[in-house]
């Protein structure tokens, strides 16, 4: 009804090339809105794993060749990794230890040296895994550790993971912030392109809009009649952003899945992500509502 | 029902158009306005529909003064005055129905109640035939029925006229104007904008004399002395 009205007041609401280009600009805009969403909502998720399998892990490394030179063969290896194992049990802080065996390491070394590789021929270090208590800092923990293992050898290694986790973070947390600064600028886009599309409408209509104003139409009824065009028209070109967005994220997923990177392994997404992503529509078109408002406000403040 | 005190009128930082104009005029009275081109009718008429505000005196409609009104009051005082433009300002891509019945949408008045109305009115005016006609494809004279109906379709306290007349032949302008003399006698204040001193000289009503800017009202207009003033004012 009151599209039909519109319709009936304001010729060149009337689709025209003007309207054509603003409704595939937000549609653009929409879709890049769509993706970076969606990149901080996985980059945020991504930084929590990431932080959570790294964070309060410590790996010990028991190398293959000693402080004189000479090698430890690998059973020499895997013998001593048991030690350490069984020393660090008595270490409080604590939760889980793991000394991995002849086969897991081989398993480890298959991709590259082969299934058959003869590894008693290969320098192959030994590993053990500890997994701290959540309540236990790295830095609290490596103290009891490192005079433990000083008992077992002087040549073990340590692999503390919380620097890995730091870095991670720090490079997560900095694509979050580079995507919320994208998801402002694209916000800036849809206001700037709204704001300008009604103002080039007001411009085109002033005469028809001066008319109605000394006819007596209110002010929130001529807002009205612009806030309904804008609607129709955000409303088009977001959804048709949506889809185009989520068409390459699906995209982006089939191809991250044959390529099976480790690292993004089992990105999903939960209902609320859902939820806020096919929601990007309808703020996109309140916001487009609001600055159709603000605008065609302004300028009717300018009549007296 | 309308009084000027001392008004002004300039556009911008420009040299005033209106200077000093003090009349009144009485409810249900009917007024033409005339004066030699640019001696400012159209600014007048702006300032009685509240195109422009003064920007000095006072203006009073209805008993209020328009710079002292809200907003919202200021509309609803414009709801009440109809305008009949030079121009016409029909909105050529509705057809005839739609621009008459424009004011009374605005009003969001229901579709029936705009229906009877457009139906009485489009009678009126001698329209009847051309409802669903674009006003584009009508002649001036019969645009200036379709402005003059959507003028009127409000029912407005006030009419304003800008050259109603000026672009029908005698028979009509005469019919036109004995139209408006028939809304006068239900009530309604007219103002009329002409220069057609032989129209003014036959309707016998009081005219408003705008001279470079400054006015004098006469009360009974004969076209000898309206032209002799006229001249005067040129």
């Amino acid at each position: 009804m009151a599209f039909t009205i519109l319709k009936k007041h304001f010729s060149s609401f009337r689709d025209d090339i003007g309207t054509q280009f603003v409704t595939t600009l937000i549609a653009l805009i929409s879709a890049l809105a769509v993706l970076c969403c969606a990149a901080l909502i996985q980059l945020a998720k991504l930084e929590k794993r990431w932080s959570n399998s790294l964070q309060g892990h410590i790996t010990i490394e028991v190398p293959a060749l000693r402080e004189d030179g000479s090698f430890r063969s690998l059973d020499q290896v895997i013998v001593m990794s048991q030690q350490v194992r069984e020393k660090l049990q008595a270490v409080e802080v604590i939760k889980e230890i793991k000394a991995y065996t002849k086969e897991e390491l081989a398993a480890l070394i298959a991709p590259w040296a082969g299934e058959e590789a003869l590894l008693d021929n290969l320098p192959i270090p030994g590993m053990v895994s500890i997994t701290l208590h959540s309540n236990t800092t790295t830095e609290q923990a490596l103290p009891a550790i490192i005079k433990v293992l000083g008992t077992v050898s002087r040549d073990l290694r340590l692999d503390v993971n919380d620097r890995w986790a730091r870095d991670i973070q720090r490079l997560a947390s900095l694509l979050t912030l580079i995507s919320a600064v994208i998801a402002l600028a694209l916000i800036f886009s849809i206001v700037m392109t709204v704001a300008g599309s009604v103002k080039a409408r007001l411009a085109n209509q002033a005469a028809e809009i001066d008319l109605l104003h000394l006819m007596g139409a209110s002010d929130e009824y001529i807002i009205r009649q612009f806030q309904i065009h804008v609607l129709k028209l955000v409303s088009l070109a977001s959804s048709g952003g949506l889809i185009v967005g989520l068409a390459v994220l699906a995209g982006i997923g089939w191809f991250l899945n044959r390529i099976e990177l480790e690292l993004l392994n089992n990105v999903g997404w939960s209902i609320l992500q859902w939820t806020i992503i096919l929601a990007l529509p309808v703020m996109i078109c309140l916001l487009s509502w609001f600055v159709a408002k603000i605008t065609v406000s302004n300028a009717l403040k300018t009549m007296p | 029902m309308i009084d000027f005190e001392h008004v002004g009128l300039r556009y911008g930082k420009g040299p005033e158009i209106l200077s000093d104009m003090d009349f009144s005029l009485d409810p249900g009275s009917f007024h033409f306005l005339t004066g030699p081109s640019g001696s400012g009718k159209t600014s007048l008429m702006r300032l009685l529909y509240m195109g422009h505000l003064p920007t000095r005196g006072i203006l009073k409609i209805g008993g209020k003064d328009v710079t002292k009104m809200s907003r919202e009051e200021r509309i609803m005082t414009r709801r009440s005055v109809g305008v009949v433009f030079q121009d016409f300002r029909l909105l050529y891509h509705l057809n005839v129905y739609d621009n008459i019945a424009l004011p009374l949408r605005l009003m969001e008045q229901p579709e029936h109640a705009v229906k009877n109305a457009v139906d009485e009115l489009v009678e009126w005016v001698g329209l009847k035939d051309y409802r669903r006609s674009s006003p584009s494809t009508l002649s001036g004279g019969q645009q200036q029925r379709i402005a003059i109906a959507r003028a009127v379709i409000g029912k407005p306290k006030i009419l304003l006229a800008d050259e109603p007349t000026g672009n029908l032949d005698d028979a009509i302008g005469y019919r036109i104007l004995s139209l408006f003399e028939q809304l006068n006698k239900m009530g309604t204040t007219m103002i009329i904008a002409t220069h057609n001193l032989q129209m003014v000289d036959r309707f016998q009503h009081p005219c408003i004399i705008l001279n470079r800017g400054h006015v004098s009202v006469q009360q009974s207009a004969t076209s000898y002395s309206l032209a002799q003033r006229l001249q005067e004012a040129q």
